[in-house]
């Protein structure tokens, strides 16, 4: 499977980046917005979701909260047994953000 | 020239758990807004406004829920704050745009419309949440608890407080649906939804709707309840913060301003409680729970040296009507200064601080507004 990294959104202008997308930049207010890779980040926090409201058990989520290098703060599905302090990247699978670990 | 409104008239249906198969929101908003008219002592014809908060009117819409009711309307309006209406309301009365304002929240709710509505509750969730598995928001709320726990150095029993204390007050309340007392041991021992939340940190999903009416303040006799102080922070952070500035603080000095008052001087304390890390937080914001109270929460609980917090028992222990959620405490708070609260009434209640918290637009709620009510 060929991996697709997430894109995030960069200010043209102010050159702030932001995830999810936007419609202008949140710090300076221009529309011209660029895509760009989301590079690599830093898992914060993991949490593990056991129960999906609908009942179904499909066993547990794991859900991490990574900051990027590059600024934004986003949720990602843990690929691997992750933790707080991991480097990962961010692949996009079908809209889905998943943290890989970053072997450094 | 300016009419003062006042709140004249409050309902709330039963809430159940299991709704009857064949009901519709619209019946139940009906039902609200009917008994909140007559409590107001209002003819159906005279009301001129109404305001509606529910997601599961679809496909109708409120002028739907007009014409069906017979309301003829110089003034409408529909969102899911509804305090954010109530304010609205309060203005069109003071400036002649209305005179008798019915405002409704509700949602006839079972799991698979929970469902529904929570994996289409807004593009990113549609689009960057549910593909990942995230229905409903309680990974990001594990986040958010897991974060304000390190940081005041608490354990699970402070939140666990909460839930307790609620426990004991909905077992006062008629739409009380989680009434047995809890100790801080089952709390601890109930089945793990998230890693870091217990089945009883969440709300349990209920069918109901509340209403309140707003009336010109001359056109009324008998007990009706002020409206002080109000303000609202809607999107104040782009969601780019770590969820723990809800943005209540510069609100709680607004309403101190307004009303000439210490917001925190009150009787009661109606939070919005999805969870209980965001009623805690919302009250360390308000001014009402101190550090040194925080820290000691989970020995001490609640009680003794603070406003009675969410008097009902709040969301998460009468159940969430839908987006009538957002109207539950308000409710709560407006029987509590008229005297109608039954068992649970708080003697001598006279001022009460009533908030809103949600729309989660990715990581946590964007928005939060609060109004300061005084009896009258």
């Amino acid at each position: 499977m060929i991996e697709i990294e997430l894109a995030i959104q960069q200010c043209e202008q102010c050159g702030h980046r932001m995830f999810p997308e936007r419609l202008a930049c949140s710090r300076c207010g221009s529309s011209a917005l660029l895509s760009q890779p989301a590079g690599p980040g830093t898992v914060c926090d993991r949490v593990d979701v056991y129960r999906a409201p609908s009942g179904a058990d499909d066993g547990p989520t794991h859900v991490v909260l990574v900051e990027l290098d590059a600024g934004p703060r986003l949720l990602a599905r843990a690929a691997v047994d992750l933790v707080g302090g991991d480097r990962v990247s961010v692949s996009d699978e079908a809209l889905a953000a998943v943290a890989m670990r970053l072997w450094s | 020239m300016s009419h003062e409104a006042v709140i004249a008239g409050v309902a709330q249906t039963t809430y159940t758990r299991r709704p009857e198969p064949d009901g519709t929101t619209a019946e139940l908003l009906a039902e609200a807004i009917l008994a909140a008219i007559a409590d107001a002592g209002l003819e159906p014809g005279e009301v001129d406004g109404l305001g509606v908060s529910s997601f599961l009117l679809t496909p109708d819409r409120p002028i739907d829920l007009a014409w069906k009711l017979g309301l003829r309307l110089r003034w409408l309006m529909a969102e899911p704050l509804t305090l954010t209406i109530v304010q609205h309301a309060r203005r069109a009365i003071e400036s002649g745009d209305a005179r008798n304002i019915v405002i409704v929240g509700g949602d006839r709710m079972d799991s698979g419309r929970f469902r529904e509505m929570v994996s289409r509750y807004n593009a990113v969730t549609e689009q960057r949440l549910v593909p990942m598995g995230l229905v409903g928001p309680n990974a990001q709320f594990s986040l958010i608890t897991a974060e304000h726990r390190r940081r005041h150095g608490l354990g699970p029993e402070a939140y666990g407080q909460v839930v307790i204390h609620q426990r004991a007050r909905a077992a006062l309340h008629r739409n009380g649906i989680f009434t047995d007392p809890l100790t801080v041991e089952e709390y601890l021992a109930a089945p793990m939804v998230t890693s870091e939340l217990r089945l009883y940190d969440c709300v349990p999903l209920v069918t109901g709707a509340g209403a309140v009416v707003l009336r010109r303040a001359n056109d009324v006799q008998g007990p009706v309840v002020r409206m002080v102080g109000y303000d609202a922070v809607l999107n104040h952070d782009h969601q780019e913060g770590d969820g723990l500035d809800l943005g209540l603080g510069p609100i709680a000095e607004q309403l101190g301003v307004q009303s000439g008052t210490d917001p925190t001087d009150v009787d009661l304390v109606s939070v919005y409680d999805d969870y209980p890390v965001i009623v805690l937080q919302q009250l360390q914001e308000l001014g009402v729970l101190s550090e040194e109270r925080l820290a000691s929460l989970g020995e001490t609980g609640f009680g003794e040296g603070l406003p009675i917090v969410n008097p009902s028992g709040g969301l998460l222990c009468c159940g969430q009507a839908g987006v009538g959620g957002e109207l539950h405490g308000f409710v709560d708070a407006v029987e509590q200064l008229t005297g109608k609260s039954g068992a649970g009434q708080i003697q001598g209640a006279h001022r009460a601080l009533v908030t809103n918290y949600g729309m989660v637009l990715y990581r946590y709620g964007a928005c939060a507004v609060a109004m300061l009510l005084e009896a009258a």
